[in-house]
């Protein structure tokens, strides 16, 4: 959350829709980046930039959907779309995907600036996660297989003694296991391990 | 033989059938001459063509040397003469020459009778006496016979004539012997009664020698020469009749010569006369006759038996009836053989010409029974029905299968039976290979040899019947065609006006069917196209032209009116002038609407299109009105700013101004795609709108460094909207002009061409030497908005397709040989001038 205001990425092909909508976006306090294409922002920007996006549907080549879609299978990000063909399909398809809103041009500046600002701290939302999540794979990595094994049974909700009956060891050995498990999880209660647990599960490393 | 050859055999035939004199052709003469030549008429007494002179000489001379011999026969026997040969001389004379010439005949008769009196010393009245009995016999002799033989040439060979003769020599004799004793005895009365005695004697003395002497005059004069016309046997006879008669003369003249001989070998002269009579014709049979006469009456003169006068000394009776018998029998059964001679001639000369007028006939000719019995066939009979004369005669018409149906009352035998006269009737006859032919009939019934019967002809029409089948045939077929096609066809005569129209094509505008004749199409064309009409037409006709397109409208029974295409063609005469005009109309209303219905899906489909195009035209608007917005937001924020950045507001607001007048463009170029675009179609010249337009274009050409090139054709006029093909056509030069823009000078050319390629298309070609369209935008080009200009707003080659489109034609890029982009146009012809 360092970087101060997050970078929102405008890409549209229309000459003065774009510098508009930079113009509005740049006067409101955001960050605003012009591309007329998405392959400019491909290549200027890079699949991994942060920062949320305002993308323009009808961009030339490859569409704002498709390239919403292109992005969305690295990681969750955080799109406005912009269109001047008012679609209801389109539109639908779009928030089931995860768009953060989908505005008819022309746009009316409290439903842009509303629409940004969500997208905003959905990025940085996505970001957080996304360090946190590097965060605890740092630390699940450090785990040994046995301390990985019983970071697993406590996360279940097993008493120490039924941990040491599974794992074959005895009881302090457990215990000190259970120790460096927190230690290195950096979680003070037994409940931060299960949170941990749930999270690695949901990143498919546990 | 040709058709006229038959033709003219048929005259002859006709002819020949009634006894008409012929002209003939000459191609039949060959074949018929010698039958059909008319027979030299029984040659008049010809009198010969010398001078006049000449013949009063002969008779001088005959006269003189008959007188004499007559006197020296009356000085041995009696007074009288037994042959009284000068008044025959006279009597044949004057029965040769034409009653104008016996006047010079009739002189040398009396100066050869007084000269040979003059030297005999017979007492002057005995003389006249003799010359008025003479001029008498031959004068009355004449008469009588021309009299008797009136209206018919006079010939020996005819026993009228022999007759005539006859008579004539007897009524001679009486006459003149009686006024000659008469004379006498008025004269010198004293011998009165010798005289008369001597009148019998006299008389026969007369008539024989008038026998004896005509006939060879006048068989002489008609036929001199004879021998020219004999064959060698009849040269032989004659030759042997001479010798035969100048060896008889001979044994009477000299008595020494057949001592032995009994005198009656005298009469074996009269089986040879008989038979010269027979065989050699008039004229020597007289000369024999005469010659006879002469040496009797010679023997007689000189005593010899049996003519030597017997009992009386004068009356010799012997000679005399000798001499009656011979003279009488010979110039009777000569006529009468001659008669029946000349008669066989002519028979045979008549069957002869009718059994080859018969035969040669060009008709199939028959002569049938009335119970159908064939008595006699011609050759082309035969040939006509294949049966062989041979088998055909004798042949009944049953039996010979002649008819097709006998029972039929219009068949041969029927109407043989009935003794019909027939004319000319079609019918159907069987030959004798059973093969079912076509022929003309005609039959006229007559009597032969007593018996009914037919003459029947047939001529061969297979050839006709065909001919009609197949125009039957023909006519039926178009008939078909009439009633299958739904055109109507029709023919008018130019000069009547009298109009045939196939009903059944009428039949489907409504009205009724009916008579073919007398219909005429021209009210029915609409009011408004008449003038049209009639104009081309008669434009057409004037030029020349064969054939005249035009389309209208037809009214229908009902009223309304319905579109009608004709194709008319004019047939001229050998002049070249129009006389027939013969049309087919053919209905296209059916295509006229679905054309209308094509054009206004066309126009819906443009309307779908121009949904599209809306679709689009909105997208195109909202982007500059978007940005408008988003920019009057931006500008409240930035002046809701403590220190409001001027320059970025000022910014701002040439933004919102460009975006502005972004949207009034658009406006501008959608209101001219959207107008419906009122196109008022006339024909114009291509060439000359290309001209106009490179007027304009020419100039900005040259100012961009263009090198224009052109290659017009000469076109037909072409029906659209003269202004919006030139926009058309301008818009693709200015497209071509930019295209040239990038490249360099050297190579920027544009060509601009028109052609006439098919018989109702034109094209225009707009080709420049640019970069060319990619395949793959070739059809997108025309599509609205599209542009890869940095101005402009991609609608003018949208619009000029819709241009294209709307006039019928079509328009598409290509690729210009060479590089670059070529733009064809094609627009069709006007209707009216195709052709």
């Amino acid at each position: 959350m360092d970087e101060a205001k997050a970078v929102v990425h405008v890409v549209e092909d229309d000459d003065s829709v774009r510098t508009a909508v930079v113009r509005l976006l740049r006067t409101a306090g955001f960050q605003a980046q012009p591309y007329a294409s998405a392959a400019e922002f491909l290549l200027v920007a890079g699949e991994n930039a942060g920062g949320c996006m305002v993308l323009d549907v009808g961009l030339p080549g490859m569409s704002g959907i498709e390239l919403h879609a292109a992005l969305a299978k690295r990681r969750d990000c955080s799109v406005v779309f912009l269109t001047g063909r008012g679609d209801v399909q389109m539109s639908v398809r779009a928030m089931k995907d995860g768009a953060v809103d989908f505005l008819d041009k022309p746009v009316k500046r409290e439903l842009l600036l509303d629409a940004v600002t969500r997208a905003v701290e959905r990025d940085v939302a996505n970001r957080e996660r996304r360090g946190r999540a590097t965060e605890l794979r740092a630390r699940y990595e450090q785990l040994t297989e046995r301390e990985r094994q019983v970071f697993r049974l406590v996360a279940e909700g097993r008493l120490n003694k039924q941990i040491a009956d599974v794992v074959g060891a005895s009881l302090r050995t457990v215990k000190s296991h259970r120790a460096r498990v927190m230690e290195k999880m950096q979680a003070t209660t037994a409940a931060d391990l299960v949170r941990a647990a749930d999270e690695l599960n949901r990143l498919g490393l546990h | 033989m040709s058709i006229d050859e038959k033709v003219d055999a048929r005259v002859c035939f006709a002819a020949v059938l009634q006894r008409e004199p012929l002209a003939m052709p000459p191609s039949l003469s060959s074949h018929l001459a010698d039958d059909l030549a008319p027979r030299e008429a029984a040659t008049p007494l010809r009198w010969p063509p010398v001078p006049a002179f000449v013949p009063a000489l002969l008779v001088f001379a005959g006269y003189y040397a008959g007188a004499c011999l007559g006197l020296a026969l009356t000085t041995v026997m009696s007074p009288a003469s037994v042959l009284w040969v000068p008044g025959a001389v006279l009597f044949g004379a004057l029965l040769v020459a034409p009653p104008q010439r016996w006047a010079p005949l009739l002189a040398a008769a009396i100066a050869a009778h007084f000269a040979a009196a003059w030297q005999s010393g017979v007492p002057d009245a005995i003389v006249i006496g003799c010359l008025v009995s003479n001029l008498a016999q031959g004068l009355m002799g004449s008469l009588v016979v021309r009299r008797l033989s009136a209206g018919h040439p006079y010939s020996i060979g005819s026993l009228r004539c022999v007759v005539a003769l006859i008579v004539g020599a007897v009524v001679a004799a009486v006459g003149s012997s009686l006024l000659n004793s008469a004379f006498v005895t008025a004269v010198e009365w004293k011998s009165a009664g010798r005289i008369w005695a001597g009148w019998p004697s006299r008389m026969f003395a007369s008539t024989l020698a008038s026998l004896a002497v005509v006939p060879v005059l006048t068989a002489w004069s008609a036929e001199r020469a004879p021998w020219r016309s004999w064959d060698l046997p009849r040269r032989f006879e004659a030759v042997l009749l001479t010798l035969v008669l100048a060896g008889l003369g001979y044994g009477v003249v000299d008595p020494n010569a057949l001592p032995q001989v009994p005198s009656a070998l005298l009469y074996l002269p009269f089986p040879l006369l008989l038979w010269s009579a027979m065989r050699l014709g008039p004229a020597p049979t007289a000369a024999s006759l005469a010659f006879v006469s002469l040496l009797a009456v010679w023997g007689a003169a000189h005593g010899m038996r049996p003519f030597a006068p017997g009992i009386g000394a004068d009356s010799p009776l012997t000679l005399h009836l000798f001499l009656a018998c011979t003279a009488l029998s010979v110039l009777i059964l000569g006529a009468v053989f001659a008669e029946r001679q000349e008669a066989m001639v002519n028979l045979g000369r008549s069957q002869r010409r009718f059994a080859r007028a018969f035969h040669a006939n060009p008709n199939a000719v028959s002569m049938i029974t009335s119970d159908g019995r064939v008595i006699d066939v011609n050759e082309r009979w035969s040939r006509l029905f294949g049966h062989a004369p041979e088998h055909a005669l004798g042949a009944t018409v049953e039996s010979l299968g002649l008819d097709v149906d006998p029972a039929d009352p219009a068949s041969i035998r029927s109407r043989l039976a009935g003794a019909a006269i027939e004319e000319h009737r079609e019918m159907r006859v069987r030959d004798a290979a059973g093969r079912i032919r076509d022929v003309v009939m005609a039959m006229t019934p007559t009597r032969i040899d007593g018996e009914l019967c037919s003459i029947v002809s047939f001529v061969d029409i297979g050839d006709r019947v065909e001919a009609e089948k197949a125009l039957r045939a023909s006519d039926q077929r178009f008939r078909f065609v009439l009633e299958a096609t739904r055109d109507v066809v029709y023919d008018r005569d130019l000069a009547t006006g009298s109009t045939w129209v196939s009903r059944n094509g009428l039949a489907q505008f409504g009205y009724a069917q009916g008579t073919n004749d007398g219909v005429d199409l021209r009210p029915l064309v609409h009011p408004d196209d008449w003038a049209r009409v009639t104009t081309r037409f008669t434009a057409a006709v004037r030029v020349g032209s064969v054939t005249c397109e035009t389309d209208y409208r037809l009214r229908r029974a009902d009223g309304s009116y319905a579109h009608v295409h004709e194709q008319a063609f004019v047939v001229a005469d050998g002049d070249g002038r129009a006389r027939r005009v013969i049309g087919v109309v053919t209905d296209i209303t059916e295509q006229h609407q679905r054309e209308e219905l094509a054009r206004r899906l066309s126009q819906a489909s443009r309307l779908t299109a121009m949904g599209e195009l809306a679709a689009s035209i909105a997208h195109e608007i909202n982007q500059p009105v978007s940005a408008i917005l988003t920019n009057v937001d931006a500008a409240e924020m930035l002046l809701q700013e403590a220190a409001p950045p001027l320059d970025e507001l000022r910014d701002v607001l040439a933004d919102i101004r460009s975006d502005d007048l972004r949207v009034t463009d658009i406006i501008r170029h959608v209101r001219a795609l959207a107008t419906k675009r009122v196109m008022h179609f006339e024909p114009f010249d291509v060439n000359t709108l290309i001209g106009s337009v490179l007027r304009l274009a020419t100039p900005v050409a040259q100012r961009r460094g263009v090198r224009v090139e052109t290659a017009l054709a000469a076109l037909p006029p072409v029906r659209g909207d003269r202004i919006h093909i030139q926009q058309v056509v301008l818009n693709l030069l200015l497209n071509g002009l930019d295209a040239l823009d990038e490249m360099p000078e050297a190579e920027r050319r544009l060509r601009i061409a028109t052609a006439h390629d098919e018989r109702d298309r034109v094209e225009i070609v707009v080709a420049d030497s640019g970069r060319g369209v990619d395949a793959s935008r070739r059809e997108a080009i025309f599509e609205s908005f599209h542009t890869t200009k940095k101005e402009g707003m991609g609608l003018g080659l949208s619009i000029a397709r819709s241009v294209v489109q709307q006039h019928g034609g079509s328009i598409r890029v290509e690729d210009n040989a060479g590089g670059g982009a070529l733009f064809r146009v094609t627009l069709r012809v006007s209707p009216d001038e195709s052709r």
